[in-house]
């Protein structure tokens, strides 16, 4: 792909912030401009893309029925576009320009954040986004990533399944009539699993352990007793609020020996990387633009918080603000889809590293 | 000389059995060799391998008695962890190990859980990637490969950690003559120029049989393997490749094992082959499709194939992995509609009839047969499908009979070995009593004594009448009993015509008699005896 792994990590710690903290449609808008023009330049080189513009059709009719629900059920506001008889249950009463505008407005919000994900996911996958897992928390990283391959082998499985049972003449009428579909689905699914488990096995994972048995031992108690502290601090928070600190020094503990766990877990497993990317020129461009993405935001919502915020029933103005701080945060969460490099390039991929000596002859 | 493998009074079962899958097994394998490991289905191919890296007893439970060496390596004690440097294990299905997406990645993977430095693994990735010519391939996705191209990436990820010895478990079960070929090729250079050890487990024999140095054959569930070199091995065998089977017959020696050293003999045979008629039916119009194209989301899979079956005829539909089979057979059974063009199913345009009614007539057997079985006992399982079809009840007890299944109608179906299971589902689909016979694949995992029956059985079906079409890449079986041979390319047809005459002209379709003797009349073991006279 175009850019190193944590370009894209914080391109997506900068459009999920703005387009979760923000509420106001016409920034909502910029912003679903500004990360749909990354989405369509990803797409085009990405043969998977065309699953994820399914799933924003999903974000678009989403978006039309938060806008239906909101305009037929809620009656609040003082511009009436048009009135329902009373008696018609629910949506009987005033239409109003009001919940009109919240509808569309939320529904803008709900699919820019769809938006963002589904172009994060396009552009990295699970498995690229696996190697930077900490070496002690791998094992769970797998156990995901695995997880995530899982679900598109059972649909297609499930859809050869229902044709093979079809032309037995199994007809779906009831609830009975799951059976033939899904205990083969999940009799295969877990016979399948359990040949993957033994392939990993057999290929010598989880790493060969330096240490002594010792360390698995400190790396289980520091575990427990990080969780111990963790809980003990929130029960203590929510108990005696009145003296906080204590609450703070033992979730602050806890951390700190779920880490030192973590670490410890890490060292003793031996694992090296096959890949190296490479962090070009325009990763750091991209970068800087997120940053000041999020700083700006983060400016203009310390000064003025309501330019974030919608709410445009009474007393309040039903029509949106347009804040151009924040159209300029927006705008700069496209910087990806601009220097996005020419496709032939080979640079498209994360290289692994040149031979040293000893090519085989 | 240490033998590299050894098996000392191996006596293992598994959990819940009360018969040992291995009995007392003692073998040995020296450095170097090519060892097939062959015997008929459930008689513990896979579990022997299985030893070899101690996923047999790890993983699968059960006791074990007895003492394997492995390079030195006592794989029982130490566990599969530890032994994935030693033996690289290929398993039945290569779909199911892949861990990682890419190419390259997944043959990383073993590397990387070693802790090898970058340098190293770079180096060794270029190299299986040379060794397996697969190189064109580095950077693709798996899930977008062809199955030769997927079962030579699992052996390149496996050859990867520099294992003394590879095991395969049937590794061109599911490939073309073309795929399985390739795969072939590959492994006996390893063995040749590398001088890896390969223990390989498969039941084709015609197409590994000349490969290997030494053979190891299980002759049932306990009893004691015999080893040797093929040549004793194959004449104690019940089962034999078509030369092997002509040597016994005209007493040819030393056992010619190829079809350049069977052509001595064969030279100095006078054959008188009588005329034959070709095995053609004359029955009514079974199956019409007539310029049928297909795409699924634009590529292409049919490109105006047109194609008759007749009733009563036995027709063996074959080509390369991807060359449109399984598209058609799903098109004859109505389950995929023809975008242009047409098909014709016992009177019915299937672009109008509903799947339902057309099941009335054919019965489709897909490749997967663990895709249809759900049921608690195999006599359910049976019973299901005529409620399906709105049959009334029947005994079921003819049909499991009539396929070598009496007996079992009270078993769990998918507890069923391999073979057992395939002709389950055609059970499964039989008591439906269609007059059109679809089978994709039907001989995958089946050993050669099943697939005799197959065929049998198959041909029994054809003689009564009912049209039989089975897509397959098994050239010996499709020479035993096909009147008519079809082969795909590209989603056209290429060659349509009499067995004799398809499977006599071709590099890869040829059965191994007809390349032996060249003769058109001639293409199984019993064309040779009865020409013999």
């Amino acid at each position: 792909m175009a850019y190193h792994t944590f370009t894209w990590l914080m391109w997506l710690a900068a459009a999920a912030y703005l387009a979760l903290a923000n509420q106001q449609p016409l920034q909502a808008v910029v912003l679903i401009l500004a990360v749909g023009s990354v989405f369509t330049v990803a797409s085009r080189r990405n043969p998977s893309g065309q699953s994820w513009s399914a799933f924003l059709r999903f974000g678009v009719w989403a978006w039309l029925l938060a806008l239906a629900f909101n305009l037929l059920f809620s009656h609040a506001g003082n511009s009436v576009l048009l009135t329902l008889p009373r008696s018609w249950p629910l949506i009987g009463g005033p239409l109003t320009l009001e919940a009109l505008l919240f509808g569309l407005a939320s529904g803008a919000n709900l699919f820019a954040v769809l938006l963002v994900f589904a172009t994060f996911n396009l552009v990295i996958d699970a498995h690229r986004l696996l190697r930077w897992i900490p070496a002690g928390l791998y094992q769970a990283g797998l156990v995901i990533s695995i997880a995530l391959s899982f679900v598109p082998q059972m649909v297609s499985g499930l859809a050869e399944i229902r044709e093979a049972q079809r032309i037995r003449g199994h007809r779906f009428r009831g609830l009975r009539d799951l059976i033939p579909l899904f205990v083969p689905l999940i009799t295969t699914a877990l016979e399948r699993s359990l040949t993957l488990a033994e392939s990993i096995e057999a290929r010598g994972f989880g790493g060969v352990l330096k240490g002594e048995a010792m360390t698995a031992e400190a790396v289980t108690t520091n575990l427990l007793v990080g969780l111990m502290a963790l809980l003990c601090g929130l029960i203590w928070q929510a108990l005696r609020p009145s003296a906080a600190w204590v609450g703070l020094v033992m979730l602050a503990c806890g951390v700190a020996l779920i880490g030192l766990g973590v670490h410890l877990q890490g060292r003793g497993v031996r694992r090296t990387h096959y890949r190296r990317e490479l962090w070009r020129a325009r990763d750091t461009w991209v970068s800087l633009a997120c940053l000041a993405a999020a700083s700006l935001a983060t400016y203009v919502r310390m000064r003025d918080p309501s330019a974030l915020a919608y709410y445009p029933y009474p007393p309040f103005s039903p029509w949106p603000r347009f804040t151009p701080l924040l159209g300029l945060a927006a705008l700069l969460s496209a910087t990806p889809a601009f220097l996005w490099p020419a496709p032939s390039s080979r640079g498209d991929r994360p290289v692994a590293p040149t031979v040293q000596a000893g090519r085989r002859a | 000389m240490n033998p590299l493998i050894e098996w000392q009074g191996i006596t293992y079962s598994y959990p819940n059995s009360a018969a040992p899958a291995l009995q007392d097994v003692s073998l040995q394998i020296e450095e170097g060799e090519f060892v097939l490991v062959v015997g008929v289905s459930g008689t513990g191919k896979s579990t022997l391998l299985r030893t070899l890296n101690g996923l047999v007893p790890h993983f699968s439970g059960g006791r074990i008695a007895g003492r394997v060496r492995v390079a030195g390596h006592d794989p029982i004690a130490e566990g599969p962890h530890a032994m994935s440097t030693v033996v690289g294990l290929v398993q039945q299905d290569p779909e199911a190990q892949f861990v990682v997406d890419t190419v390259e990645d997944e043959l990383a993977f073993g590397m990387e859980n070693q802790g090898l430095p970058q340098a190293v693994m770079r180096k060794r990735v270029e190299e299986v990637l040379d060794q397996l010519a697969i190189a064109h391939l580095r950077q693709r996705r798996i899930s977008g490969l062809s199955a030769g191209e997927k079962q030579r990436v699992a052996i390149a990820a496996m050859l990867a950690l520099q294992p003394r010895v590879l095991a395969l478990d049937e590794p061109t079960s599911q490939l073309d003559p073309q795929s399985a070929e390739e795969v072939l090729t590959a492994l006996r250079q390893l063995n040749h120029d590398l001088g890896l050890t390969i223990v390989l487990s498969e039941h084709r024999l015609e197409r590994v049989v000349q490969y290997a140095d030494r053979m190891i054959y299980l002759p049932a569930l306990g009893a004691q393997p015999l080893q040797g070199r093929p040549e004793e091995i194959l004449l104690q065998m019940p089962f034999a490749p078509p030369i092997v089977k002509l040597a016994q017959a005209f007493g040819w020696r030393p056992l010619p094992l190829t079809i350049k050293d069977a052509r001595r003999f064969a030279a100095q045979m006078t054959l008188r082959p009588g005329a034959r008629s070709a095995r053609g039916a004359e029955g009514a119009l079974a199956i019409q499709a007539r310029d049928v194209w297909y795409d699924y989301d634009g590529s292409e899979a049919l490109r105006g194939l047109s194609l008759t079956a007749r009733q009563g005829e036995l027709l063996a539909l074959m080509g390369r992995n991807g060359s449109g089979k399984t598209t058609l057979l799903k098109h004859l059974v109505g389950l995929l509609r023809p975008k242009r063009g047409q098909v014709v199913v016992d009177g019915h345009d299937t672009r109008q009839a509903h799947v339902e009614d057309l099941i009335q007539h054919v019965g489709y057997v897909p490749q997967d047969p663990s895709a249809l079985l759900f049921a608690d006992t195999l006599r359910q399982e049976l019973q299901f499908t005529r409620r399906a079809h709105g049959l009334p009840p029947a005994d079921v007890e003819p049909w499991l009979q009539q396929l070598g299944l009496e007996g079992l109608s009270e078993r769990y179906p998918r507890e069923l070995s391999v073979g057992q299971k395939q002709r389950a589902a055609l059970a499964a689909i039989l008591v439906a009593e269609p007059s059109i016979l679809l089978l994709d694949e039907p001989t995958r995992g089946l050993d050669p004594q099943e697939k005799q029956a197959l065929a049998r059985f198959l041909q029994g079906q054809a003689q009564e009448g009912h049209t039989v079409i089975m897509a397959t890449h098994d050239v010996e079986l499709a020479a035993e009993c096909a009147q008519r041979v079809v082969i795909l390319g590209e989603g056209q047809v290429v060659v349509d015509g009499p067995a004799r005459e398809v499977m006599s002209q071709s590099l890869v379709f040829a059965s191994q008699v007809n390349k032996l003797f060249r003769d058109p009349r001639l293409l199984t073991v019993q064309d040779v005896l009865e020409a013999q006279g």
